[in-house]
């Protein structure tokens, strides 16, 4: 196999998994907005999972960019940046990137909540723009298994 | 686990010579157990001379001081298990040889603080730690695991006084981090390395009780004595003052009181009644006024006044004069009524159907109703706070209603005709449109004295308040309101507090709609002060609302639709004060308290009454069932009509909660813990005697009931606990130096019952100054000192008072400078938020334990507030801040920190209090101001209210109010008294619901939106950064101006500024906004000093914010020339207030100059020589010396009429003032002209400047 399917076998899981994540966000989110959990555990339970979140990202752009895969890249890189940005820029006496005493403030939890959904469309699109790659890739691999059978049988119907 | 210490071991250890080398130190070590000050200290409070004491330290010393107990609890931390450790760490106790030198024994010891300490003394103690030091009378077994093996036998010899056990670092066991629980059982493998030797604290404290009781305590008895007498004589200090209880009821109300038993709680309102009272006295407690408080010498208006000491404002004038003339309110009305009838809303019109005017008819026998109060005098508004029908303004007694009320009307205020009949010839529309002119300048001064009924009718116009410009050589105070005259307000209210009264003097409603052309308008402050706007709604719900001073919304008309809210251009939100000291204030305690059911609203005087049976909620408008017995009228105790029951008539009403509303637990104990910084800069400052005198004078007034608990825990780089058991003798200092992971040297006793160790807290409060005063130590372990703090009372809740004094540098919570002096000008500021998460979530650690933390800063350099200040700001505490403290150097600010005290210590104090805001649907809070932690959308969690704590909610408007006519905001506030009671306050305001821009104009309370700008300011230079929150602000001003100038046709903006009379503070208050500390530009601003400020944005009372971003300034030569205030029998000179501009000095004046927390006394250098002498007691302005902060007592008119002038003011606020008397040639006159913000400085323009500026941006 060649690299462009492990890279796409990679991206497809990669992005499987945040999609879980974000989605997992927004349904902490929501239960904050419905009053189920308090705003120190919700942003705890948050917290733990950015920097996985922003790593799985920015592995993935980087291989994408590594692999020479520019336009797949260029797509991609916007939201990671962006999610850098966000983790880079946050102030230094933040508890987090969600800061349970700000949360209720300034309709940050909406605000949130928004920037959640937009990254689950985005993660929802890039994991079937991934799928499709990687079935591309995997099609292309038997095909040119395919395109090399042809040159076996002969070999072993030498060997016969 | 190690059994106690065998009595029998002390015997050997005392027998033990001490050997010569360890004699020198063991005085240090004593020392340095407690620090080498401790040494002194313990001494003195023993009594016994110096050398005395020594030997008797070192005896022990040899293995320990006598009186010290040195567990070395580094033994048990390397060395085991914890429950081994355990014994160690008892073992330790009994330890003298380890004196003080911890550190050097630790590996990780910063070297700084070695010095200290004999480093002698260390080695051996090192050379120890493998075994039990030679001479130390070491209980071998007892050790166990300990690799100090040594002593812990001593302790049986030990005296009493004072056993400082040092608990090393390195040696904790790691199972510290465990909290520990005050009833823990001794034998838990989890707890804590308990450092004191006993760790059950039946097997220890006996030991160690014993002991000190058979050798020692004679020796030592004559140092007990000694802590008494100092206490005895500063208890006179305290009780001096007597509990002001009776006095703070209102003259009006004070039959109603008599009957009632005012249980003297420190907290006054509470009575223990069941059912329905009238609570009379407020909270009596800290009452003095803060003239009083201080050490300032009493006014002779003090002894006759009746101070409402809590509230620091007078009680409102005797019945009789209030009730005085019936006419005037009418005929202010009136004119009030001139308004241009476009306002519908406005007046009482009939009451809607639903509330009855029955309700009001007949007053309820229990509650004696105070005659109304001439609308335009000075009533005591306190809505919320008086008997519900009494304090209206508008509502004289029923019978006298105004006529108006009579005519039955239909439900919605229809048009005002009512008003217009009986006030007569409705001449005043036509005026009031017009801009000002010449009508009003003719008008001559007011009469000084007296009150005057303003005429009626048709003289409405010429009688109205004027608004002369400068050009008219009015004398500023003399020109407006001249007939409504600053007496009438005297009688309620000091400066501080008319400002909010809602109706002061004439001000009358048509000046809502007047136009103001700023840049002709001078004179805009009238002289008694800023109004409030009136809340235009129908009679009955206006007479009941909440009382502004404690609920009050930046737009008193909100604005339909949120389009119509951005068209307005202005924020929209509430500020609230909701635990405000209140002089009356109804309880009820009932079993039911009638709720709705879907939305939890209390019930309040806004419901709909379907019939007798249902109410409809006025935020979510579901219909609910009333309860059988809300029938039951509790004051008059018959079944009736629901409108009788208080809920109904007051808008402020507090609630016994029954045993539902516990929380979990029963309600929690009062616990206060204090901190305290003894570090060298923290003992240069020299508070810690002012600290200790003063809570030793209020021990007996701090809230408090049989289950109080307190303590007391010193830092610098090590944490030094004290073991408070009423069984010792002596207070026993626990000293921990291990600040990384730190943990609780003795599971209990650390705090302990107020009542039955009062003796022992005095004993400590009277050795505390000198125990540490010969501390060099300079790091401060704050970070370790509050983790250890919040271990230690986590398991109950309650209060940390913190006193800091420098930057924290050492452990957890370490910072660093930030703050880089030559940047203090530059317009951008940086590092205005916090640098480390550390103090915040430690905050909400706390905040979740029902623990708050107040600050008190006493830092001279920089401390880094910013960071520090989460400790308070997210677990609902308090932050005071006193800049460059020094008790010699400058006494004025030590004053202020005393009085500022004594008020923190004895005022009420609510725990584990939740608040909660409700409003209407369609409206939704957007942020929260002040602090608090906010757990929920609503929630907020404040593990501590305190009375001088403001909030501030800015609201949005979600969706559409169209189909509401009022809009109702409900703040809840459920809390634990320091009695244990469970008690939810609540206060509802009702606000009317307007399509017209004109009318959110008419309605807007300016002071109210710039108290929401401040907070938003604030946090938006902390997101953002300050130039964007200056440029936000200039924006509101200019948006606002634009928005209104919108409103008119353009024939009236060409060449002016205009803007409704409601908001025609608004530019000027922005302008002394950018000049205010927190957002200044140009003039040298401490970081630490601006934080501060921004933080008292955010969580000071609107009055008092107001108060310090534009200061009052009085001109004191013109004192009594112009009106006398009257104030409950007590009448006080007063006098007009100046806009904040150097035109307004003159060199012949003396002026004074009133910022809340602090005040000058300014004196022209053209003064009279006779004013000199009269007040200041000198010959001539030459001879005013420098840094004068007083005012002498002298017995002549002029210096008695000055004195009660500025104590009246000076207790027109709970908390201190420093006070300054400055010459106009002074060095710090500066500092008083910075205060002239309508000036223009090299950095900023000035208010002229700023209008200009503003016309420039609004045609464009």
């Amino acid at each position: 196999m060649g690299v462009d399917s492990w890279l796409f076998i990679f991206s497809v899981i990669d992005e499987g998994a945040l999609l879980f994540l974000v989605v997992y966000f927004v349904i902490t989110l929501s239960d904050l907005e419905c009053d189920y959990l308090n705003a120190t555990n919700c942003c705890d339970k948050l917290n733990k999972w950015v920097l996985v979140e922003a790593i799985a990202q920015c592995v993935l752009a980087v291989l994408l960019l590594i692999t020479g895969h520019w336009i797949l890249f260029l797509m991609y890189a916007p939201v990671t940046a962006w999610l850098v940005y966000k983790l880079v820029n946050k102030l230094s006496g933040d508890i987090g990137m969600y800061d349970p005493t700000e949360i209720h403030n300034r309709q940050q939890l909406k605000t949130y909540m928004k920037e959640n959904l937009i990254k689950m469309g985005s993660h929802l699109i890039f994991f079937f723009i991934f799928l499709y790659w990687m079935t591309i890739s995997l099609l292309n691999l038997t095909k040119s298994a395919k395109a090399v059978e042809p040159m076996f049988p002969p070999v072993e119907v030498s060997d016969l | 686990m190690n059994k106690s210490i065998p009595p029998s071991v002390p015997g050997p250890l005392h027998g033990k010579p001490q050997s010569p080398s360890q004699t020198p130190f063991s005085q240090s070590a004593l020392n340095g157990s407690s620090y080498p000050t401790s040494n002194a200290t313990m001494q003195s409070g023993i009594g016994g001379p110096p050398n005395q004491v020594r030997p008797n330290v070192q005896g022990p010393m040899g293995n320990g001081p006598p009186n010290q107990v040195r567990p070395y609890v580094q033994g048990p931390m390397g060395n085991g298990p914890p429950n081994q450790v355990r014994p160690n760490v008892q073992g330790p106790m009994g330890n003298g040889p380890f004196p003080s030198q911890h550190q050097a024994a630790r590996p990780g010891f910063p070297p700084t603080s070695v010095p200290q300490y004999n480093t002698q003394q260390i080695r051996p103690v090192q050379g120890q730690s493998g075994g039990p030091p030679p001479n130390t009378g070491i209980n071998r077994p007892q050790m166990g695991a300990s690799m100090y093996g040594p002593p812990s036998s001593q302790t049986g010899q030990m005296p009493p006084t004072s056993n400082i056990q040092q608990i090393r670092p390195g040696m904790r066991p790691p199972m510290t981090n465990i909290q520990q629980r005050p009833g823990f059982p001794g034998g838990m493998p989890n707890r804590p390395p308990l450092v004191n030797g006993p760790q059950q604290p039946g097997i220890g404290s006996p030991m160690r009780m014993g002991q000190p009781s058979v050798s020692t305590a004679p020796s030592y008895s004559g140092s007990q004595p000694s802590p008494g007498p100092p206490r005895m004589g500063a208890l006179p200090v305290g009780t001096g003052i007597p509990p002001t209880i009776s006095q703070n009821n209102q003259p009006g109300t004070s039959q109603q009181s008599d009957g009632l038993p005012v249980p003297y709680h420190g907290q006054g309102q509470y009575s223990h009644q069941v059912g329905m009272q009238l609570t009379p006295g407020l909270t009596p407690n800290n009452s003095e006024p803060t003239s009083r408080r201080s050490s300032r010498t009493p006014s002779p208006m003090n002894n006759s006044q009746t101070m409402d000491a809590l509230e620091g404002q007078f009680t409102s004038a005797p019945l009789g004069e209030q009730a005085k003339p019936m006419t005037p309110p009418l005929s202010q009305e009136i004119q009030g009524r001139g308004t241009p009838p476009k306002q519908p809303t406005y007046s009482q019109h009939g009451p809607p159907p639903n509330v009855k005017s029955p309700v009001y008819g007949p007053p309820p026998t229990g509650m004696p109703q105070r005659p109304g109060p001439p609308s335009g005098s000075s009533q005591n508004y306190s809505m919320g706070t008086g008997p519900p029908s009494g304090p209206t303004n508008f509502k004289p007694g029923p019978p006298t209603g105004p006529p108006n009320y009579n005519l039955p009307q239909g439900p919605q205020p229809g048009p005002t005709q009512n008003m217009y009949q009986s006030s007569g010839p409705p001449s005043g529309p036509t005026n009031f449109g017009m801009p000002p002119t010449s009508g009003q300048y003719g008008q001559p001064p007011p009469p000084p004295t007296g009150y005057q009924p303003p005429p009626t009718g048709p003289n409405t116009m010429p009688s109205r308040p004027g608004y002369p410009p400068s050009s008219q050589g009015l004398p500023p105070q003399q020109q407006m309101y001249g007939q409504t005259g600053p007496q009438q307000q005297g009688d309620g209210y000091g400066s501080g507090q008319y400002n909010n009264m809602p109706n002061v003097g004439g001000m009358s409603l048509t000046d809502d709609s007047r136009v103001v052309n700023l840049l002709q308008e001078k004179q805009l402050i009238p002289a008694d002060g800023i109004e409030n706007p009136k809340i235009k709604l129908h009679n009955d719900f206006k007479k009941v609302n909440c009382s502004p001073d404690i609920l009050r919304c930046t737009l008193t008309s909100i604005p339909q639709t949120s389009s119509l809210l951005n068209k307005s251009r202005l924020p929209l939100g509430i500020l609230i004060h909701p635990f405000k000291d209140l002089s009356q204030l109804p309880v009820i305690q009932s079993n039911v308290i009638v709720r709705c059911r879907s939305c939890r609203t209390y019930i309040n005087p806004f419901v709909y009454f379907v019939d007798q049976r249902r109410w409809k909620c006025n935020l979510c408008y579901r219909v609910n069932e009333l309860p059988e017995e809300f029938n039951f009228d509790p004051v008059t105790k018959t079944y009736g009509e629901p409108q009788r029951r208080p809920e109904i008539k007051s808008a402020t009403i507090e609630f016994i909660a029954p045993s539902e509303y516990m929380v979990i637990r029963p309600p929690q104990p009062a616990v206060y813990l204090y901190l305290l910084d003894v570090s060298f800069n923290a003992i240069e400052t020299g508070y810690l005697n002012t600290f200790c005198q003063t809570l030793l004078d209020e021990l007996d007034k701090i809230p408090s009931d049989s289950r109080t608990q307190i303590g007391f825990l010193c830092y610098d780089c090590a944490l030094y606990f004290f073991n408070l058991e009423e069984n010792l003798s002596q207070p026993q200092m626990l000293i921990v130096s291990d600040v990384d992971d730190v943990f609780l040297p003795c599971p209990d006793n650390l705090l302990v019952n107020l009542q039955e160790s009062k003796e022992m807290v005095s004993d400590l409060l009277n050795q505390l100054p000198t125990l540490f005063e010969s501390n060099r130590e300079t790091g401060s372990a704050l970070g370790a000192a509050l983790q250890a703090a919040y271990k230690l009372i986590h398991s109950t809740g309650g209060r940390i008072t913190v006193v800091q004094t420098v930057l924290p540098t050492i452990g957890p919570g370490g910072l660093e400078n930030r703050e880089d002096p030559n940047q203090r000008t530059t317009k951008n500021v940086t590092n205005l938020g916090p640098s480390t998460d550390f103090y915040k979530k430690l905050a909400l650690d706390c905040s979740a334990q029902q623990v708050a933390v107040d600050l008190f800063m006493l830092n001279g350099q920089y401390a880094d507030i910013s960071s520090i200040s989460c400790i308070s700001k997210y677990s609902g505490g308090c932050i005071h801040y006193f800049p460059s403290f020094h008790c010699v150097k400058n006494p004025s600010l030590t004053e202020k920190f005393e009085t500022d005290l004594r008020r923190y210590l004895t005022r009420k104090i609510g725990f584990e209090a939740v608040m909660r805001i409700r409003c209407t649907k369609g409206l939704s809070i957007h942020t929260f101001h002040g602090n608090f932690f906010v757990r929920s959308t609503d929630l907020l969690s404040l593990p501590n209210i305190n009375p001088d704590a403001g909030f501030g909610m800015q609201m949005s408007i979600e969706d559409a109010l169209t189909e509401n006519s009022v809009v109702c905001f409900q703040a809840a506030l459920l809390y634990t008294s320091s009695k244990g009671e469970r008690r939810i306050r609540v206060h509802t305001m009702c606000l009317p619901v307007t399509n017209q821009l004109s009318e959110i104009y008419a309605g807007a309370d300016q002071q109210a939106i710039i108290g929401l700008l401040a907070k938003m300011g604030a946090d938006r230079s902390v997101t953002a950064s300050l130039p964007d929150a200056r440029e936000a602000m200039l924006n509101a001003s200019v948006d606002s101006l634009s928005a209104f100038g919108g409103t008119l046709p353009s024939s009236q903006r060409i060449g002016s500024l205009p803007i409704c009379y409601s908001l025609r503070l608004l530019p000027m208050l922005i302008s002394a906004m950018c000049k205010f500390t927190a957002f200044r530009f140009g003039t040298t601003t401490k970081l630490d000093d601006r934080v501060f400020a921004m933080q008292q944005c955010k969580s000071l009372p609107i009055q008092y914010l107001i108060q310090s971003i534009y200061p009052h300034l009085y001109p004191i030569h013109k004192l009594g020339e112009t009106t006398v205030m009257t104030k409950n029998n007590t009448e006080v000179p007063h006098t007009t207030r100046l806009h904040l501009s150097s035109a307004n000095i003159d060199r012949q004046g003396v002026y004074v100059l009133d910022a809340y927390d602090r005040m000058y006394f300014y004196v022209g250098s053209a003064v009279g020589d006779q004013f000199c002498q009269d007040v200041l007691d000198v010959p001539n302005f030459m001879s005013i010396p420098e840094g004068m902060i007083d005012l002498p007592e002298l017995e002549n008119p002029t210096s008695e009429n000055v004195r009660a002038f500025v104590n009246y003011l000076l207790d027109n606020r709970p908390n201190g003032s420093t006070f300054y008397v400055v010459r106009e040639d002074s060095k710090i006159r500066m500092e008083f002209f910075q205060y002239m913000v309508e000036d223009r400085t090299e950095s900023s323009m000035s208010y002229y400047e700023f209008l200009q500026h503003l016309q420039k941006q609004v045609k464009s």
